[in-house]
């Protein structure tokens, strides 16, 4: 496979858990997962060989997703602007241990890495099995309710971790 | 009337041990399919997933998440489906042909070839082989998918 450029890095996947094949055919070839953090990533298949399936994971914020799914964003755009502004490149080997982890720019990936420009939706998703306790749920919250909004969320017992990310989410949108 | 064994039928049986159940299936009765195929010597066409990677196989009993569908051949109803899927596919993945094949191949599917899951409105299906089927002697290679060119005669 084309060697590419950039960071070598250490990156642990175990936490990330797979909510759905996005695009599937004989296997996952665009899934969308979620960290231990609760932060959204697709991973995005690119090439192969003998040994390795080589993925492009990043990291992607819930709208940008949504507009993908919607037609309204394509992979490319997805992929040539990040959330971190970068990318991680892992090659996965045949015993699913992954390996020469790096994190690269989009500019520095060869064209055929990157989707067409009209690369819009047009698949089915296929749900992980056990994704229906990771499901996110988006909510609009008033700036002025958002008070009120965490004392009710502290109330029913909602965890705490997962409060600041909702509760930063609520802001966002 | 003696029950057909499938092509696979080892490694079927040892899904439906871990658990997994095969898909309701019907008799092709001779309809024409197509099938994304590899148009060089290099690379075996009409071999499912599993058979291709035993190893996936069996890493995906050990997660649980095994399936009797990449013990089957997917097919598709219509070449404008298969076309219309792989012009999508190839948009999203430049080098999808180094994965699934870069032509299509088409032919018929008989009853005594084997039995096919429900057609879905992609034109997308299941095959799943009978003992004795082969289609690299019925499937022809029709087009190459990664150019505009029609192999069709060829």
């Amino acid at each position: 496979m084309k060697t590419i450029k950039g960071f070598d890095i250490q990156f642990d996947f175990s936490g990330f858990k797979k909510i759905a094949d996005l695009i599937y055919f004989d296997g996952p070839l665009l899934s969308h997962y979620v960290s231990s953090k609760g932060d959204d990533y697709l991973f995005y298949w690119v090439d192969k060989d003998e040994q390795d399936n080589r993925w492009l994971v990043l990291r992607v914020s819930l709208s940008s997703l949504q507009k993908y799914m919607a037609k309204d964003m394509s992979l490319r755009e997805l992929i040539d602007s990040p959330n971190d502004g970068y990318l991680y490149l892992v090659d996965v080997d045949n015993d699913i241990r992954y390996h020469d982890v790096k994190l690269v720019q989009p500019a520095d990936l060869p064209e055929e890495y990157l989707p067409a420009a009209d690369s819009y939706y047009e698949f089915e998703p296929v749900p992980a099995e056990d994704a229906e306790e990771l499901m996110t749920y988006e909510l609009t919250i008033p700036y002025n309710e958002r008070s009120r909004f965490e004392a009710f969320l502290v109330k029913i017992g909602f965890p705490v971790s997962s409060l600041k990310k909702v509760v930063q989410r609520a802001a966002v949108f | 009337m003696v029950e057909k064994k499938y092509k696979y039928q080892k490694q079927i049986d040892e899904l439906v041990a871990f658990g997994c159940q095969l898909p309701t299936l019907y008799a092709p009765e001779g309809m024409e399919a197509c099938r994304f195929a590899f148009s060089d010597s290099n690379h075996q066409n009409h071999v499912p997933q599993y058979m291709a990677n035993p190893k996936r196989m069996l890493q995906d009993v050990a997660k649980g998440k095994a399936t009797t569908s990449l013990l089957s051949l997917s097919c598709f109803s219509t070449s404008a489906k298969a076309e219309s899927f792989y012009t999508n596919l190839r948009k999203a993945f430049r080098n999808i042909s180094t994965s699934v094949g870069d032509s299509l191949s088409e032919g018929q599917l008989n009853n005594d070839d084997g039995v096919k899951t429900a057609t879905a409105d992609n034109g997308h299906f299941d095959f799943y082989e009978y003992e004795g089927c082969d289609l690299n002697s019925t499937f022809k290679i029709t087009k190459n998918l990664c150019s505009d060119e029609d192999n069709k005669g060829i």
